[in-house]
């Protein structure tokens, strides 16, 4: 019964990225990733230079899942009702109607988000954690498959509001595809010759079929050596010299739910230890704080997770 | 300065960069065993120190012959970053190919820097940092003031560092540490590569061309979170790269939609009380503006008490979290920079960079710079002064400013005397200020 | 620098053994290499730091001092470095017990003062260093010195070696130094001897010992060169008026091969009359003078100088002396300095002291010259005492002083250099030529040696006798009593004080304080050293805790949170040899590879099935991670498959192997 689970949603997942593929070339191990924290039920952060294709890896997966995508550009004078919603009176009928705000949708892409002012980008991030807002007193729900891709734009820090670090740990991965392979760019203008590949998107999965995955990833095995395994890393990330303060709980939990996402994707039931190594990087890195002397010295959270990674024995 | 004394202290320092060019820290710990037994050991029938001399000059010398030949062929290629911090280590990687036919292993890799001894003109118009404190043999002789301008003259310390096995033709990364030790800038003549010899006495250095530059910014410690006192003042303008193009979210008054309002603004509970479209108005955005002054009227070129607030200066700046308040007002030299720290990390960098370049105004005084501050006082709300003595010029300054209730913080740097000028009681100084002593920097810095 | 473990226990060791401190240095090694197996730790900081080495400079200098009160002064700098082991030891153990592997060494003697340039460093090194200049101090001249020395010194360069060499190349090149070690060793041995030799004549010309031999005295002759004279007081003579001119320590009566030989008298010793009275001569006694004198006596026995006609001798710092028929006394057991009352009567006279033959024996290569001056002289008819006289006369008219050695040149002999020609000598050169001019004539006669009493000191009421002013002169017997023929010209004294430093006054006043230091330490019988040992040890102490009691010194609990990983057991499975050996190979998993094609690339499996190794390869990793782990089938399919490719592995060529033959 079990192997069936796996295999279905082993299948799934191929197809859902092979689909994908057909319109994002290269940047497989993004892919996967971004992946990954979608059937784990996570959020993403996209560190990347503008142009390198995140609105259409964001239209492509929802068009892949048939869901619908709202995209919101962040700018430093959104307000928050702009994202939630507003409650607008109707004179005719003397009373509050809701209109919903972008964030009621599945597939969120929201662009910027290092713009906008800090009241705003609190907006949603607690939209992110909650799965509801509140409007009005009122309580109002979100979609039951709610996946927020948000980007940062790394070069333009003038007038720029970081999120603050407290945060960061919304996102239970950060990734930073950079630009492709030059056969890749070549691939990608030629097939644009014919036509946008994204208009030939077609769906291959259904919501019930995703949270049939997310099940599944639940069923993932994870033994207690490795889970000591995980918890020693993010343990490390607090002894660091160059963190002021490491990752937390959170992180471990998100750490083990992607590690059991890749394991599943590689047709396991099982995780296994280049499971957590590969996912460590992208769910710890942006939780920990550096040091403003470590940040000018060059000391990167790449560096800092290759040093704490390096340090623990790895269980053979 | 004698031209005399001058040439011994070069010709001294140019042995000395030979002996640790040629022998290891084994290796001159032995010459040191080797020196002690010669001297000591000439009585052969009183002690048999005469054995350790003979078997050590043996192992040096063996060692010595040994070293002689080491030819290497390599590119390398450095991953310097463009900034450091002063006092942290550096870290990054060098990817070297052996280009010749013969594998190389152990091979110890360390940066060497441009720098050249200085010359008689340099030296003798130098003067050392408390110079006036040494007794007059010293003074004559002016050893510690070479020691000392040979300190300042080193820049970095980078030791030496074993590589991996670098076979032929084929290529390697390794990381490197360096340590940058003083602000400015670091100039890299290359890399040396060096072999050891098999007893590892000696060694033999090749120098690989390679130069490059860092610019090391100026040591951060850790500060706690100033509070800017001072009310808020209405100033117009705020960030000049706020980007924040329209209105800010601070809510003044509701009045009457008009056409050409936006919709988002329009209040709709407001709206259902009146009945008409009601709008928010919003107040311009506004900032508390605060300055930061840096003292750098000293005498000499190059000052332990400057450079330490310098460092005050920077991690001030850099601890700056406040989303209200702008620290972007800068008065250093004879300008007053403006920028805007406290948002974004690259006008950060920007600041610490400018801070890294800062040079004292030897000849020039203080007058200057009240002059600036006076001709900005208008867009001050507060101030920090970063002050390194406290003299009838500076005392001006600070009472200008009290008298035109701008409030100010002000930290004054005492070397370990403890001394300055204002101390002596025949100012009257009747503001509070903190002293931050440079022998015992982290425990005064925390009581800002 | 690295310092291997346990060679400076090994080096403490060798240190006890050499200098016979063995139980100490096994206490200290034991201590220092302890700090590998005991775990704890403490967190000294940089003031306490400075304070432990303030407590060793402390410890130093309270070494320094006892050192000095115990034993000679020549022997301090050997003895206080061959104990450097023991008083530096508090500086190492603190490093090898701290937190920091490095420590910081300035002394702020006490006070306050901030030294913020001292840079931490390593001291194992160092104290290394030290451990074998101290061995070597031990000077126990043993055969196993240079062996363990170099096995010390190849342990601590093994463990430095450069490691682009093989080891072979290494060892090749101990053994060379090892040998040329050894043979430089033997060279510097040789090479001293041969230096002694050679100069041992040359500064023996150069010195007169002051504790003159009875049986032989040298007289300096010499090509080039003068006669060194010294300032420096040994004797003071407290007299009521003036004391006598001359007093006698030794006389000879043999003159052969440029020495005086002395006669062969056995010296008996001679008992005292009371605890601390001695006649030297027989009572009866002419009632005569005393005189006190005071001897520096560093060996504790010598020749005891005393005047012509000394019958008594009172002194409680001599405890026993032997005496031979001619007078002359011997000091056998008595203290550094001597205190001695001299009764003496010009007439007193030993009736033991008698010429033998020996007294009128003329060697035969000084005969021509002799002979020249007799036949100069010409007074053989005369009386014995106008010969003397005329002798006397002789030296006076046509000789003069001067400290310039007298060589052979043309002559056959110095003597005869020295009569016929040069006529300018010192006192020996004159004591010889009158004595065997003497006993030309006839007369027997002796050559003395002594002290010339003349100068009367400026800085207390004695008269001091100064190295210079020791003197040979002739004695002759004539009229059944022996008499003194002083011949050198009477101003000898004043020209060789000309002669003196401008620094003699102020050495006066040394050697003044000196003398009476060392009287207190002589009189004062009980011996003081050890109470002052106890006193230094007792304020060493007392400062210790004052400055102990300043540090704080906390075991260092591990401050930050420290990973204690839990160790799960290792679940083995059949496939792990095939994954040991997979990872002993040279080329690692690129980052987007696979396990299996890392595999095929590495090639360790000809014809590999890629299907069945992967299933092979998930089975193995369903067994080591997956909690639920495999069921029997699986189980047994792993075992097998693994079993096939273990023996391909065993039986194939080594993994590297094949990687080389690949290129």
């Amino acid at each position: 019964m079990e192997k069936t689970n796996i295999k279905n949603a082993v299948d799934r997942y191929s197809l859902l990225l092979k689909n994908i593929q057909k319109v994002i070339k290269g940047k497989e191990q993004m892919i996967k990733m971004l992946l990954g924290a979608f059937f784990c039920g996570g959020h993403v952060l996209l560190e990347d230079v503008p142009g390198t294709g995140k609105t259409t890896l964001a239209k492509t997966l929802a068009k892949s899942i048939g869901t619908n995508f709202k995209r919101i550009q962040f700018t430093p004078d959104l307000l928050p009702s702009d994202i939630i919603g507003v409650s607008i009176y109707n004179h005719q009928d003397n009373n509050f109607v809701f209109h919903p705000g972008p964030v009621f949708t599945s597939i969120l892409l929201a662009d910027e988000i290092n713009r906008a002012s800090p009241r705003t980008q609190s907006a949603l991030l607690e939209a992110m954690g909650e799965k509801q807002v509140s409007v009005e007193g009122e309580k109002k729900m979100l979609n039951n498959l709610f996946f927020v891709i948000a980007t940062e734009n790394p070069i333009e820090s003038h007038g720029t509001y970081p999120l603050p670090e407290s945060q960061m740990d919304r996102f239970m991965i950060k990734l930073s595809p950079g630009y492709l392979e030059r056969d890749e760019e070549v691939l990608v203008i030629s097939e644009q010759l014919i036509g946008h590949p994204l208009n030939s998107t077609s769906r291959v999965l259904g919501e019930e079929e995703i949270f049939q995955v997310m099940d599944t990833i639940q069923t993932v095995r994870i033994s207690e050596e490795l889970r000591y395994y995980i918890v020693d890393i993010i343990r490390t990330t607090r002894n660091s010299e160059h963190v002021t303060v490491g990752a937390s709980v959170r992180a471990s939990l998100a750490l083990m739910k992607i590690s059991q996402a890749l394991a599943l994707f590689d047709g396991r039931e099982f995780v296994i230890p280049e499971d957590i190594q590969e996912a460590a990087g992208p769910v710890i890195g942006h939780r920990l704080q550096i040091i403003p002397q470590a940040k000018f010295s060059g000391i990167t959270p790449q560096i800092v997770m290759e040093k704490v990674l390096s340090e623990i024995k790895i269980p053979t | 300065m004698s031209k005399h004394l001058y040439k011994l202290y070069k010709h001294t320092q140019r042995c000395k960069e030979w002996v640790a060019s040629r022998f290891t820290n084994m290796g001159r710990l032995f010459l040191f065993i080797l020196g002690i037994a010669f001297l000591f050991g000439i009585n052969v029938q009183r002690t048999m120190i005469y054995q350790i001399l003979s078997i050590a000059s043996v192992l040096l010398i063996i060692s010595f012959v040994c070293s002689y030949r080491f030819r290497i062929k390599v590119k390398i290629e450095r991953n310097l970053p463009k900034t450091c911090i002063a006092g942290r280590e550096l870290r990054y990687n060098v990817q070297i190919e052996n280009l010749g036919k013969k594998t190389h292993s152990a091979i110890y890799y360390r940066e060497q820097s441009s720098k050249i001894l200085p010359s008689f003109l340099e030296y003798s118009s130098f003067t050392e940092d408390g110079e006036e404190q040494r007794n007059l043999f010293d003074r004559k002789m002016g050893y510690y003031r070479w020691l000392s301008l040979i300190h300042i003259n080193n820049t970095f310390q980078c030791i030496d560092q074993e590589l991996p096995d670098l076979a032929a033709g084929k290529k390697i990364e390794s990381t490197i540490s360096l340590l940058p030790l003083k602000r400015g800038t670091i100039h890299l003549e290359g890399s040396t590569l060096s072999l050891v010899d098999p007893f590892g006495l000696c060694k033999r250095q090749v120098l690989c061309q390679s130069p490059a530059n860092v610019l090391v910014l100026p040591k951060l410690y850790s500060v706690p979170k100033l509070y800017f006192p001072g009310s808020r003042k209405y100033h117009q303008g705020g960030i000049t790269a706020a980007q924040n193009h329209g209105d800010s979210s601070e809510f003044i008054s509701l009045r009457e939609y008009t056409h050409g309002d936006p919709i988002k603004y329009i209040d709709w509970k407001a709206t259902a009380r009146v009945g008409k479209p009601i709008v928010k108005q919003h107040k311009d955005e506004y900032f508390s503006r605060y300055g930061l002054i840096l003292d750098s009227y000293v005498a000499r070129s190059y000052s332990q008490i400057f450079e330490e607030a310098v460092s005050v200066a920077a991690s001030i700046m850099m601890n700056q979290d406040n989303s209200e308040a702008v620290l972007d007002l800068f008065f250093v030299g004879r300008k007053c920079i403006t920028c805007s720290v406290g948002r974004g990390l690259t006008d950060q960098q920007r600041m610490l960079e400018i801070l890294a370049s800062v040079t004292t105004s030897q000849n020039r005084k203080f007058k200057e710079m009240t002059a600036l501050v006076k001709h900005h006082s208008s867009l001050l709300s507060g101030v920090v002064l970063i002050l390194i003595d406290l003299d009838e010029d500076r005392k001006e300054l600070v009472d200008y400013l009290i008298a035109h209730k701008i409030p100010c913080k002000l930290i004054i740097m005492v070397d370990s005397n403890g001394k300055f000028t204002g101390k002596t009681d025949t100012l009257n100084v009747d503001f509070s200020f903190t002293e931050i002593n440079i022998n015992r920097m982290e425990e005064d810095i925390t009581l800002l | 620098m690295k310092v291997p473990p346990l060679i400076t226990g090994a080096a403490l060791l060798f240190w006890g053994n050499e200098t016979n401190a063995l139980f100490i240095a096994t206490i200290l090694a034991l201590f220092i290499e302890g700090s590998h197996l005991v775990k704890t730790r403490y967190t000294l900081k940089r003031s306490d730091f400075i304070n432990i080495s303030d407590l060793t400079s402390l410890a130093f200098m309270a070494s320094v001092a006892l050192i000095l009160l115990n034993y000679e002064p020549i022997g301090f700098l050997r003895i206080t470095t061959s104990w450097l082991p023991l008083t530096l030891s508090p500086l190492i153990i603190c490093q090898l017990y701290s937190t920091s592997d490095k420590i910081v060494i300035g002394t702020r003697l006490g006070k306050q003062q901030n030294n913020e340039s001292l840079k931490p460093l390593d001291f194992r090194p160092y104290y290394l260093t030290v451990c074998l200049f101290a061995a070597a101090t031990g000077n126990s001249r043993s055969l196993w010195f240079y062996p363990v020395l170099s096995v010390l010194l190849i342990w601590l360069l093994f463990q430095n070696r450069g490691r682009s060499y093989s080891l072979l190349s290494f060892f090749l090149l101990i053994g060379i130094s090892l040998g040329l070690g050894y043979g430089s060793i033997l060279g510097i041995e040789e090479t001293q001897r041969i230096i002694i030799k050679k100069t041992h004549g040359f500064w023996r010309n150069y010195y007169r010992t002051k504790n003159s031999d009875p049986f032989k005295s040298h007289i300096h002759f010499g090509e080039t060169g003068r006669l060194k004279t010294s300032d420096e007081i040994i004797m003071r003579v407290e007299a009521p008026s003036t004391p006598p001119h001359l007093f006698k320590e030794a006389s000879y009566s043999l003159f052969t091969n440029k020495s005086w030989i002395g006669q062969n008298n056995d010296f008996t010793l001679l008992p005292a009359v009371t605890e601390t009275t001695w006649d030297l001569i027989v009572p009866p006694h002419k009632p005569g003078t005393a005189i006190s004198v005071e001897y520096d006596l560093p060996k504790e026995k010598g020749l005891l100088p005393y005047p012509k006609g000394g019958y008594r001798l009172k002194s409680n710092t001599i405890f026993n002396i032997e005496k031979n028929s001619d007078g002359i006394v011997k000091v056998i057991d008595g203290t550094p300095v001597i205190s001695y009352d001299l009764f003496y009567h010009p007439e007193m006279q030993l009736t033991t002291d008698l010429p033998g033959p020996r007294n009128l024996e003329i060697p035969e290569s000084e005969k021509y010259a002799l002979q020249e001056v007799i036949n100069q002289l010409g007074v053989s008819t005369l009386a014995d005492h106008q010969k003397i006289d005329a002798i006397t006369h002789f030296f006076q008219k046509n000789f003069s002083y001067s400290l310039h050695l007298v060589g052979k040149e043309s002559y056959a002999t110095p003597l005869g250099n020295f009569l016929l020609h040069k006529k300018s000598g010192f006192c020996e050169y004159y004591a010889t030529a009158t004595t065997l001019l003497l006993r030309l004539y006839g007369i027997p006669s002796r050559y003395a040696v002594g002290y010339a009493v003349t100068e009367k000191s400026w800085l207390e009421k004695k008269y001091v006798v100064r190295k210079r002013h020791a003197h040979a002169w002739s004695e002759a017997f004539i009229a059944g009593h022996w008499q003194v023929v002083d011949t050198t010209p009477s101003n000898w004294v004043e020209e060789d004080q000309e002669l003196s430093s401008f620094f003699t006054k102020p050495m006066d006043i040394f050697y003044f304080i000196r003398h009476q230091y060392r009287l207190y330490q002589v009189g004062s019988g009980v011996d003081n050293t050890l109470i002052y040992s106890i006193v230094i040890i007792v304020l060493t102490f007392i400062l210790f805790f004052r400055i102990y009691r300043r540090m704080k010194i906390e075991q260092a609990s591990s401050a930050k949170e420290r990973i204690n990983f839990r160790s799960f057991d290792k679940i083995v499975s059949p496939f792990t040899p095939i994954m040991d050996a997979i990872m002993q190979s040279k080329e690692h998993q690129r980052d987007n590879e696979s396990f299996v094609e890392w595999i095929l690339r590495l090639d360790i499996f000809p014809n590999l099935n890629s299907c069945e190794f992967e299933e092979l390869y998930r089975l193995h990793l369903q067994m080591r991670y997956d909690p639920r782990g495999l069921d029997d089938h699986q189980l047994t399919q792993l075992r097998q498959g693994s079993e096939k490719y273990l023996t391909i592995i065993e039986h194939a060529p080594s993994i590297h192997s094949s990687q080389a033959s690949k290129r």
